[in-house]
């Protein structure tokens, strides 16, 4: 059985490049939704870190969703979808595509997120954690996010119901996201303990996710 | 290796309407199947059963006397299907298109495989500029090209001739005649009349007619 991760990784990250707006639009959503939240609540500087951990992991996590309609969708509207499938690993090319999804919404904003940090009046220890917390959690919001959108596939109002499956499914990678800043927010010793267990998420996402995918395909691309 | 397809007892559903039931054929090396049938009697739904991209309701589809899925990598190696959508991507260039096809399927095609498939089908000039560029008989060329690359058995065509020039669709008869002689099989659906195979190599299916 031949590789069909690299040529398929290699062809989605061309098509990103090429339609490099789409991958600018998530992005700027991402900074838009961190930046508009704390002017309307109106918050002093002095408890704008306390709002910090849960806004930037909800703004991840809507920044993602963002983009998941698209992941399948293009390839099943112009047939590409079906040479997919009768290649010899369905699991090596969705595992390519969920990585390409994540080096395109979730590292960025991982990138930058030191920069809203310290808009939140963040420390620099707080800031390694927001960084850490969001570089292990978005790759496994990408993973239950291709789930949903091979699910949805082919649906008339697919993007709507992807937000509604994988919104819930993605409540754990928030809470201990959100609670690894926290912690360290409120200086608390089990910073570790919440990014151990977001590791642990990880890798069972980066094993299952693709398996749950490619079955949702095969029966979406009837 | 005998190359056989065999289809023993075949029924499809498309929501809740039967389209065919109690099908049965076999096409030989050398063989054409042409299916024929009016709008809406399952013909896509047959072809995409064939390559296993639809599970039959009824029956089953065996090549070499093994299951025709998605699962049978030895199965899916031997065929090369071209629907109704091309598979391109509009971004890409005819020939990214085709070094994506050749990569993600590990054909050992080499960069002169893929111009002579260019060139047999008359898109060698083309095949720098971006799908989006090309006519849709030009798409249409590429998407075929994929036939020539690798050796497939087996060629599962929808409706091929949709938006080509009589020159190219004399071509793709060519082509397909070609194939036929060395012992490769082709099921096709189409409504136009084919010229050049000779009527001893085609087995007509006729679906809708219950």
């Amino acid at each position: 059985m031949n590789n069909t991760f690299m040529p398929m990784l290699k062809r989605d990250l061309v098509l990103a490049i090429r339609n490099y707006n789409d991958v600018l639009i998530g992005l700027f959503f991402f900074i838009v939704v961190v930046s508009l939240i704390p002017i309307s609540l109106n918050e002093s500087a002095q408890t704008l870190p306390r709002l910090a951990a849960g806004l930037v992991w909800i703004a991840a996590l809507l920044s993602s969703i963002l983009s998941l309609a698209s992941l399948f969708e293009a390839d099943h509207a112009d047939g590409s979808l079906d040479l997919i499938l009768s290649t010899g690993s369905i699991y090596q090319c969705v595992l390519a595509k969920i990585t390409v999804h994540w080096l395109i919404t979730g590292l960025p904003l991982t990138l930058i997120s030191p920069l809203i940090g310290l808009a939140y009046n963040l420390h620099e220890e707080q800031l390694s954690v927001l960084f850490v917390s969001l570089l292990i959690g978005t790759p496994v919001l990408s993973c239950i996010g291709a789930i949903g959108a091979a699910l949805t596939l082919g649906l008339r109002s697919g993007t709507s119901i992807i937000a509604l499956i994988v919104l819930p499914l993605n409540l754990p990678v928030m809470v201990y996201g959100a609670a690894a800043v926290r912690a360290s927010i409120n200086r608390l010793d089990n910073v570790m303990t919440y990014l151990l267990f977001l590791t642990a998420m990880l890798i069972i996402a980066v094993v299952f996710a693709p398996l749950a995918t490619t079955a949702a395909l095969k029966i979406s691309n009837d | 290796m005998s190359n056989q397809l065999t289809i023993q007892g075949l029924q499809c559903e498309r929501g809740e309407r039967v389209l065919f039931s109690n099908l049965s054929f076999t096409i030989e090396p050398g063989q054409l199947c042409h299916l024929n049938g009016t709008n809406g009697s399952g013909k896509t739904t047959l072809l995409r059963t064939i390559a296993g991209y639809t599970l039959p309701y009824a029956g089953t589809v065996n090549w070499n006397n093994e299951p025709a899925t998605l699962a049978n990598y030895s199965y899916t190696q031997s065929y090369r299907y071209i629907g109704h959508q091309n598979g391109l991507k509009k971004n890409l260039s005819a020939r990214e298109n085709l070094d994506f096809f050749k990569q993600l399927h590990g054909l050992n095609a080499t960069v002169n495989d893929v111009s002579q498939a260019l060139n047999t089908l008359n898109i060698n000039d083309q095949s720098q500029l971006s799908v989006q560029e090309l006519s849709q008989g030009q798409q249409r060329k590429t998407a075929l090209a994929r036939l020539l690359l690798g050796s497939s058995k087996l060629w599962i065509l929808d409706e091929p001739f949709t938006s080509l020039d009589q020159a190219s669709c004399g071509l793709l008869e060519d082509l397909m005649k070609r194939h036929l002689d060395q012992e490769g099989s082709i099921v096709l659906a189409t409504h136009q009349a084919l010229q050049k195979i000779s009527p001893a190599s085609i087995h007509l299916v006729e679906l809708g007619h219950e």
